[in-house]
């Protein structure tokens, strides 16, 4: 069945592609990064219809990628260094040739060879939000793969109001952790996007998705060298868990099959005319993961109920033709909660199962973020810019609570960034696109309330203790990217290739080293404590617009 | 029409599918709608001590001659290993505050009675408690009562165990060590040491006929004895012999092994190229299969006990050709041997980990606990803590009936590790 969908996923988004190409007329990166400013309902809302509001010039580009990553400034379950090559296409636009209809499919796979990733023997991706998991100290390589496509259809206008569209993913993912205990995790995620979109009037437009999204995970962490037992921990929240052993036989469970689905839609409304664009959008999803540790003897370790929700306020506004100011506000809020289960095996012969004698909500995961964006940009009296300036400012309230024993932890975070992109034209076929990046983290506020038994353990010290010493450090970034467009191929619209590096240094390695100095309420802890030092990358690209 | 009939299957098709997603989703999601909020507990257990038949299920008369006053209780949560601990009252009810969670609760103490010394030790492995429970209802619920059989404080007991086996898959070195811990000769003739059933730790226990009642029996799926008739082989105050399973110099066939071929007996099952010709055969005299290459005991961890009929019984090979004598689970062949509770000397309960304490397969009054050494063919073995010495300098063990307590993990296997004396008939002295 996966390999019906990679096919699939290859397949559908290059007849995109291929479409476009024989009909349109070009596009360099300048114009692909000044569509996805100005497309505001794409660029805004998975409303598909939105896309024959926005109608979008004709583009696609397509590229093959590498990115090094290097560096201990990371969540401790992300590995040290991390090889990731990469191929991705997308495009799409308005077709007059099938009805004026708006197309757009995207197609991406990713290799990841990731080394000095710990604490992870189970999750693809372990930043998902899912604190049921089984966890292990070695140090391991992994080796990861992922396709993902997409796409979006908006069709014509239905009695001059009315517009429906969709729009769909489907990712494909395989993980393979490369030392004791290793998984072979596959994950499938589908999701699927109906919408409509409602004309008031030349200006005003109404817009409602419902978003349907189906999950499935499943990974073992298996011993293949039988001879040597391996520690092993099932999480259930940063801090807490069941520590044994993997073991060929018995000790910890070693499966997690996880089966979500989500449902949910948003409201958007939006007001554009010839100055100004205006997009709100109200977004909710509800989605409920249950986790299951074993097959044949059917055992829950836990479900996660997950409710998301978002407000977002775009605005463009065009002073003149190659003037256009963006104004962005979006609050995000993120709220789930883990259920835990008491359950005990019913060993009457009729029965031989486990049997659900309660269950409890007894973990709670808040994020909420604050987030402005200010942009500017300098058309070139093209479709795309000059130059460009934009700003960033952002603030996170993380919090995590167990409620017995009591514990929580609360990190909030001031971010800032800075961004730049000139455009140079150097004749009619060369062109030389400079990005720079500069930011600032500031943590606000930590505190790490542990009044958990198991203080000592190293998937506390180690573990939830490093993350959140990650989470609270200051840090600055700076980045640049210098991409290179040569448009004298005649039968494409341009070949591009880019280099880019971004650094990212923690400025409180001090006070992490210090403990006195730490704004945290832990009460004891051990001296396994660690400090960072910085997190670099550097990527290539080489691909085409056309 | 055939374009129209095609739509409207189409459109079935799509709303039987859309119709379908929907609704195991939204039964999922209901599922979770309303789930509580955890908070603390206080929860009552009653503990009382049964002697006699236990019938399954149904309700036990305590027997008012050993009193569990005083008795500690211990509730382990499965999943944090966090161990509350309390005693019981007046009215032999314990009561504790816990955090809601799966329990393993464990009962440890001890009662004089006519004379003998008995444990009063008893296990429910896994108990969820995530409603406070008062003393009152503890009392007055069967569901929430601990019945512990008394078992008399026996002198002979395990002292080290070695079964993991060591690297590469090297197991013919398995050894069973075993130790007079009392204050009297006692004799070994007619003794029995008995692996039971199931041969490793599970969740997925053996179902017995309710005929057996609860608790009555263990179930043993071999059987030694021990030789003699009667007085032959005396166990002085601490004396310890070595039963392996093919007594050897190991080290010759794997160097990470070890010695024991100074043992007094070996459980040799026939394979004639794994006899000791010098150290005597232990006499079998039940099995549910014959393995002639070798009495090979799970490297994960079996269970074990040692055992002797009372006087008036006469316990042989033939006596477990009765099949009053013998058991199957339920609608399952294989035949195991039924030993009386109130028979067992020791027993020891060897987990695959102690994550899997709550997966105990032998009763709490043969073992209230268990013990592991976390691996296989690690070559680590376990041994009773020596708790005090002896006149002579012998060890004087631990032995609370609850091995979890009561044992110790070593790194390697060592034969009279704490200075135990050898009987002066053993066949290792010549």
């Amino acid at each position: 069945m996966n390999k019906i969908f990679k096919k699939a996923a290859i397949v559908l988004p290059l007849l995109f592609v291929f479409a476009y190409a024989s009909a349109q007329n070009g596009g360099t990166k300048a114009a692909i990064d000044r569509a996805a400013l100005e497309n505001i309902w794409l660029a805004n809302t998975e409303n598909a219809a939105g896309g024959m509001v926005d109608a979008p010039v004709q583009m696609a580009n397509a590229f093959f990628g590498y990115d090094y990553t290097k560096g201990d400034f990371k969540p401790v379950q992300i590995g040290n260094k991390i090889n990731t090559i990469m191929f991705h296409t997308d495009g799409g636009g308005i077709y007059k040739n099938v009805g004026g209809m708006f197309l757009w499919g995207d197609f991406t796979y990713t290799r990841d060879d990731i080394k000095g990733a710990c604490w992870n023997a189970t999750l693809a991706n372990p930043l998902r939000d899912m604190p049921f998991f089984v966890a292990d100290e070695n140090v391991s390589k992994w080796k990861n793969q992922d396709y993902n496509m997409g796409f979006k259809v908006g069709a014509p206008l239905f009695r001059g109001r009315l517009i429906v569209g969709l729009t769909g993913y489907y990712e494909a993912a395989i993980a393979a952790k490369q030392m004791d205990p290793r998984p072979l995790t596959r994950v499938s995620n589908l999701n699927v996007m109906p919408a409509l979109l409602f004309k008031i009037n030349g200006k005003n437009s109404i817009g409602a998705t419902f978003h349907y999204t189906s999950y499935r995970e499943d990974g073992s962490a298996e011993d293949i060298n039988h001879l040597r037992d391996q520690n092993g921990w099932e999480m259930v929240a940063p801090g807490f868990f069941n520590d044994g052993l993997i073991a060929s036989f018995g000790g910890i469970n070693k499966l997690r099959n996880y089966n979500a689905n989500a449902l949910g839609g948003s409201a958007s409304y939006s007001f554009v005319s010839d100055k100004f664009k205006l997009l709100a959008d109200g977004e909710y999803l509800y989605r409920v993961e249950d986790v299951l540790c074993n097959y044949t003897k059917p055992q829950m370790s836990g479900t996660v109920k997950h409710k998301t929700w978002s407000a977002t306020l775009a605005a463009q506004y065009n002073a003149t033709q190659d003037d256009r100011f963006f104004v962005k506000f979006k609050h995000s809020n993120k709220d789930y909660r883990g259920i835990e289960y008491f359950q005990t095996y019913d060993n009457t012969y009729e029965v031989q199962s486990y049997i659900t004698d309660a269950e409890f909500e007894r973990s709670k995961f808040t994020t909420k973020v604050e987030k402005v964006n200010i942009d500017y940009l300098k058309g070139d009296g093209k479709d795309a810019y000059t130059w460009k300036v934009g700003v960033e400012a952002s603030y996170t309230r993380d919090g995590f609570e167990y409620y017995v024993p009591a514990s929580s932890r609360k990190v909030n975070t001031l971010a800032m960034s800075a961004n730049g992109s000139f455009n140079f034209e150097i004749d009619d076929v060369n062109a030389v696109t400079l990005d720079a990046n500069i930011g600032y983290s500031k943590n606000k506020k930590g505190t790490f309330d542990y009044n958990g038994v198991k203080l000592g353990n190293k998937a506390f010290t180690e573990f939830a203790l490093v993350d959140f010493m990650y989470m609270c450090s200051d840090f600055s970034q700076m980045g640049f990217n210098i991409s290179y467009t040569f448009k004298g191929i005649k039968s494409l619209s341009s070949l591009f290739c880019s280099i880019g590096y971004q650094h990212i240094r923690p400025e409180t390695v001090e006070d992490i080293r210090g403990v006195k100095d730490f704004p945290m309420e832990i009460k004891e802890i051990s001296d396994t404590y660690r400090f960072f030092k910085r997190r670099d990358v550097v990527s290539f690209k080489v691909g085409i617009t056309f | 029409m055939k374009a129209i009939m095609k739509k409207i299957y189409a459109l079935l098709i799509s709303v039987v599918f859309v119709s379908f997603l929907a609704s195991s989703c939204i039964d999922m999601m209901k599922d979770v709608k309303d789930v509580e909020k955890i908070e603390p507990i206080s929860v009552s257990f009653k503990v009382c001590a049964a002697t006699g038949f236990i019938p399954k299920g149904g309700s036990v008369t305590p027997d008012p001659n050993f009193n569990t006053q005083g008795v500690t209780v211990t509730f382990t949560n499965v999943k944090t290993g966090q161990v509350f601990t309390t005693t019981t009252n007046s009215n032999s009810v314990a009561t504790t505050d816990v955090e809601p969670g799966v329990y393993s609760i464990g009962v440890s103490g001890t009662a004089t009675h006519e004379g003998y010394k008995y444990f009063i030790n008893g296990n429910k492995p896994a108990v969820s408690l995530y409603k406070t429970v008062t003393p009152e209802e503890a009392a007055s619920r069967d569901d929430l009562t601990l019945v512990v059989r008394p078992a008399k404080v026996g002198a002979l007991c395990f002292s080290e165990i070695y079964y993991c086996g060591i690297a590469s898959y090297y197991f013919r070195d398995q050894t069973y060590q075993f130790y007079n811990n009392g204050s009297e000769t006692l004799y070994l003739d007619g003794v029995c040491f008995a692996q039971l059933h199931p041969n490793i730790a599970t969740a997925n226990l053996p179902t017995w006929p309710d005929s057996d009642g609860d608790g009555n029996y263990v179930y043993s799926m071999m059987v030694w004895q021990f030789p003699g008739s009667g007085t032959d082989y005396p166990l002085a105050p601490g004396e310890s012999i070595v039963v392996s399973q093919e007594p050897r110099d190991h080290t010759k066939n794997n160097p990470n092994s070890y010695d024991n071929s100074k043992s007094e007996w070996q459980t040799w099952t026939g394979n004639a190229s794994r006899y000791n010709p010098d150290v005597p055969n232990l006499n079998c005299i039940f099995y549910t299969s014959w393995n002639s290459m070798q009495w090979l005991t799970s490297v994960f961890g079996a269970a074990f006990c040692i055992f002797k009929a009372p006087a008036g019984t006469t316990v042989d090979a033939d006596y477990y050709k009765d099949a009053a004598h013998y058991q199957s689970e339920v609608n399952k062949t294989p035949k195991y041997a039924k030993i009386p509770a109130d028979w067992i000397w020791d027993g020891v309960e060897l987990l695959t980990n102690m994550n899997s304490l709550h997966m105990k397969r032998i009763p709490g009054f043969v073992d209230a606990g268990g013990t592991s050494v976390e691996a296989t063919y690690c070559g680590k073995t376990v041994s009773r803590k020596v708790i005090g010495r002896n006149a002579n300098g012998t060890p004087i063990y631990q032995d609370t009936n609850n091995s979890t307590e009561d044992f110790q993990v070593n790194d390697h296997p060592t034969l009279r590790r704490n200075g135990e004396l050898v009987p002066s008939w053993s066949p290792s002295l010549n």
